[in-house]
């Protein structure tokens, strides 16, 4: 996507200011722009730099990259936006991030790494491919089925750095009888690649895992991770012209199935338990699923104390679109202002629904020197 | 207004940039291009200007420091919060620019003297957050600008809200301030001065006159006492159509006199079509001229009602004195539409013209003259080929009233913004022969405000200014007298 494809957009915006709170309950909303303050770190300011830029009043620098790819673009400003532009903001940064990556001046160098590391290993941390379905073998559950119904598609986060949520999907799946298998080769969804503006990067990973989906014949994918989900239902079709044939669901949508058809019980021990819950971006503000992760939650008998800003208005956990290779102190301080937020509620335990969120959670958590213990609701779930 | 030698290069100088960072930390000082152009504009149609350096203190000793660092250096300081100002004045050519966004504290609610110390980075929507979460029995008088706008500049700039019928324009709800002067001193205005308490300007010196309608050309306000208003239990909008804009002072005066309304609005019947409607609007036979919004609002049902019957009354006797008008319903989503503010309602019409661009000329105008200057403006606007989207207020128990031609336009067309200017110098010329004062001044107009104005009254301004400003730093050029 290049700034030509949205130049009747770059000079829409009134920097009116709804970009840096959520409408109705005026909290902060950005968080790049709370971490940063200067006006270029709000989606405002991104969308006056790219219009300076298609103006040729400034020339792309590497301190325009650092402005650009600062965005977790959690899409919070598109929500609170009050104008036509609010369909039309998250275009103009995916056009400002392909054009720094064309015209060299992007993505940022941690970035660049973890490009060159799903390339060669299919896997953002730069891990060895052969090992992604190790998670697999310590998980205690076999995933080969002969007539299988549901492809669980793990993604990176939960096959490297969070397997502890791909065993316990597992684990329920497999408590649950439901005939799922993994796939034997599964590469990275595209996400991260999709969200720094390569696209054409992205299409290698997406085009391998579209193929052996389609292959596998199953009816329905389930996947842990809120990126994965929103890559698959969206972009795989909207930004790739990829069509997967099954139903894509994530597990909380699967488990709220699972729950409704009695295919699963719920453990004993987590009735009356009093939990907060993190909207992932991708997942809530995305994809507008708010309800199944709360539906299941209440059904096990689990209280769900919210936090201020949650659903449409969630604060992001600060990791995505690439901030967390490029901006680590921004992302984890950003999780933990979400991580003070979660300790207002008075709960003990903050539950999410994406392996990347719990990932930079706990990093903030730590930097909060939070005592609130942040687990996935399929870990919750498999208690 | 004295002038010094400015810096002219457009390239600050290593020495003030790292002397900045000094102060507030590197990584709170830019003169990135793109930063500097991102400060250069604003939603308006005032040239673009750019600054050398954005500099973002967080505390008052910083600001105090920069200040001091400015005077020295003999560069100009403009402070900043959002950059909304209709009036271009957080544009400077050169200087630095002030970004008091990190100074967002509310530091207390005083809930039972109703007051409330807050900084300049505090937005209307923030208090108002904060308000009804903590302290949901009291509220602010609220504008109908962005919810992202500074509460303290607002009460500065003499800007209206949803009160001003009974409480005039903010500034009269400013208790007390704290600023830093443009020499660099720190100074207490009000019983915040003498006492702990920040409740009230009386009975002293009332020194804030210094610091209130200047455009941010005296000082730098750190803290600022407001006072907050109850918020009542029933609150509800009524609205009347008038079919022609002859006479809607009168109801508007009759409505403040019998006490019953806590907001009068009325409104060009185009600026609720621009709402829904992109520009051009269709103009249809026996539509509205104006529509005429009173929010009344009451503690007990009772009194609601009565206030409620009292204006019906108002109304049909205004009917039989020839008021050509009707009560109207307004459906649940329009009334909230008006009611809640920090609200919506500016975001329904800034983008009739689709273009990015909004801005307005806006006057407080004595009420006798509410019609004449509406139908007169109506008509400069159309011949400039704009949307007649127009809002009024009566003000202070309709003493005054707010005449405010609003004009979204294309940012991107030259000829809209050529028109735009055209049509506000018009627009102000207009005001002025009637007798109002427009607010918020570009720049470019202020010299049409002065023109004519009391020489007494220009020497007394200049005096001030030079006393606190003896280098001029502070946001030169802003006041134009």
């Amino acid at each position: 996507m290049s700034l030509d494809e949205v130049k009747d957009w770059l000079h829409r915006c009134y920097r009116c200011g709804n970009c840096k709170l959520f409408w109705g309950i005026f909290a902060p909303s950005c968080p790049s722009g709370e971490y940063f303050h200067f006006e270029s770190y709000f989606p405002s300011g991104r969308i006056w730099i790219g219009k300076a830029l298609h103006n040729e009043e400034i020339k792309w620098s590497p301190s325009i990259t650092k402005k650009i790819f600062a965005c977790t673009l959690c899409g919070a400003c598109s929500t609170s936006c009050k104008v036509d532009m609010k369909d039309h903001s998250a275009d103009i940064l995916e056009a400002l991030r392909a054009t720094a990556v064309a015209e060299g001046f992007g993505p940022m160098g941690e970035q660049k790494r973890f490009t060159q590391s799903i390339e060669k290993q299919h896997n953002p941390y730069n891990e060895s491919h052969d090992k992604r379905p190790s998670w697999l073998d310590s998980s205690g559950v076999a995933a080969r089925s002969d007539k299988p119904t549901v492809l669980y598609f793990a993604g990176c986060t939960s096959s490297y750095r969070r397997p502890e949520i791909a065993s316990a999907t597992a684990k329920i799946l497999g408590k649950a009888g439901v005939k799922f298998i993994v796939l034997d080769d599964e590469w990275c969804c595209g996400s991260p690649l999709l969200r720094t503006g390569q696209r054409d990067a992205a299409k290698k990973q997406a085009e391998h895992n579209v193929e052996l989906i389609n292959k596998s014949g199953v009816a329905t994918v389930v996947t842990s991770c809120a990126g994965c989900y929103r890559a698959f239902v969206k972009d795989y079709a909207d930004k790739l012209g990829l069509q997967l044939e099954p139903e894509i669901l994530h597990i909380t949508q699967f488990l709220e199935r699972l729950l409704n058809d009695r295919a699963i019980e719920s453990p004993s021990a987590i009735k009356g338990l009093k939990v907060t819950y993190h909207d992932p971006c991708h997942l809530g503000r995305h994809c507008t699923v708010y309800n199944p992760p709360r539906n299941v939650m209440k059904a096990t008998g689990v209280e769900v104390v919210e936090m201020g800003r949650n659903r449409e208005n969630a604060w992001c956990c600060g990791s995505g679109g690439g901030v967390k290779s490029a901006f680590n102190d921004m992302a984890v301080k950003t999780a933990a202002l979400r991580m003070v937020e979660a300790e207002q509620t008075g709960v003990e335990t903050l539950v999410s629904a994406c392996p990347f969120c719990k990932h930079n959670l706990l990093d903030g958590a730590k930097e909060a020197k939070s005592r609130i213990r942040v687990i996935d609701i399929v870990e919750l779930l498999a208690q | 207004m004295v002038a010094t030698s400015w810096k002219k290069e457009t390239k600050v100088s290593g020495t003030l940039k790292n002397a900045l960072a000094e102060i507030v930390g590197s990584e709170h000082v830019s003169t990135d291009e793109e930063d500097l152009v991102v400060y250069s504009e604003d939603l308006t149609c005032e040239e673009a200007c750019k600054p050398d350096v954005i500099a973002m203190p967080e505390n008052v000793e910083q600001i105090q420091k920069i200040v001091r660092l400015a005077n020295k250096e003999k560069t100009k300081i403009t402070p900043f919060v959002a950059g909304a100002n209709m009036g271009g004045l957080t544009l400077t050519e050169g200087g630095i620019i002030l970004d008091l966004k990190r100074m967002n504290r509310i530091i207390e609610v005083n809930e039972k003297a109703m007051y409330t110390i807050i900084e300049p980075g505090v937005t209307f929507g923030q208090l108002e957050g904060a308000l009804k979460e903590f302290h949901p029995s009291l509220r602010f008088s609220y504008p109908n600008s962005p919810p992202y706008t500074s509460a303290l500049v607002n009460t500065l700039l003499e800007g209206l809200g949803n009160l001003s019928l009974k409480y005039d324009a903010t500034a009269s709800l400013l208790n007390g301030l704290e600023v830093v002067l443009p020499t660099g001193e720190l100074a207490k205005i009000g019983s915040c001065a003498i006492s702990k308490y920040w409740f009230s300007r009386y009975p002293l010196p009332d020194l804030a006159g210094l610091f209130i309608g200047w455009q941010g050309t005296t000082g730098i306000a750190t803290k600022g006492s407001v006072a907050l208003l109850h918020r009542p239990k029933f609150r509800d909008l009524f609205a009347i159509g008038m079919f022609n804009a002859d006479n809607f002072s009168n109801l508007a005066i009759r409505i403040s006199r019998a006490d019953i309304a806590e907001d009068i609005e009325p409104m060009s019947f185009d600026l609720v079509r621009a709402q829904i409607e992109k520009y051009p609007l269709k103009q249809y036979p026996g539509n509205f001229e104006v529509l005429f919004f009173v929010t009344i609002s009451a503690d007990l049902e009772k009194e609601f009602k009565l206030k409620q019957e009292i204006l019906n009354e108002i109304v049909k006797s205004e009917q039989a004195r020839g008021m050509k008008g009707l009560v109207f319903a307004v459906d649940a989503d329009n009334k909230r539409t008006v009611l809640d503010l920090p609200g919506n309602m500016i975001f329904k019409y800034i983008d009739h013209k689709e273009g990015g661009g909004c801005t307005w000329v806006g006057s407080y105008i004595p009420i006798c003259q509410w019609e004449e200057g509406y139908k007169r403006g109506k008509k400069i606007m159309i011949d400039h080929g704009f949307s007649p989207t127009i809002m009024m207020r009566a003000m202070n128990g309709s003493h005054y009233a707010v005449l405010r031609f609003i004009l979204p336009f294309n940012k991107a067309d030259p000829k809209d913004v050529d028109s735009v200017r055209k049509c506000m110098v018009e627009l102000t010329k207009l005001v002025l022969e009637l007798g109002g004062i427009v607010y918020k001044t570009p720049k470019r107009l202020g010299k049409l405000l002065w023109e004519n104005a009391d020489p007494g009254f220009i020497e007394l301004l200049k005096k001030v200014k030079k006393m606190l400003d003896p280098n001029g730093i502070m946001n030169p050029g802003k006041l134009c007298f």
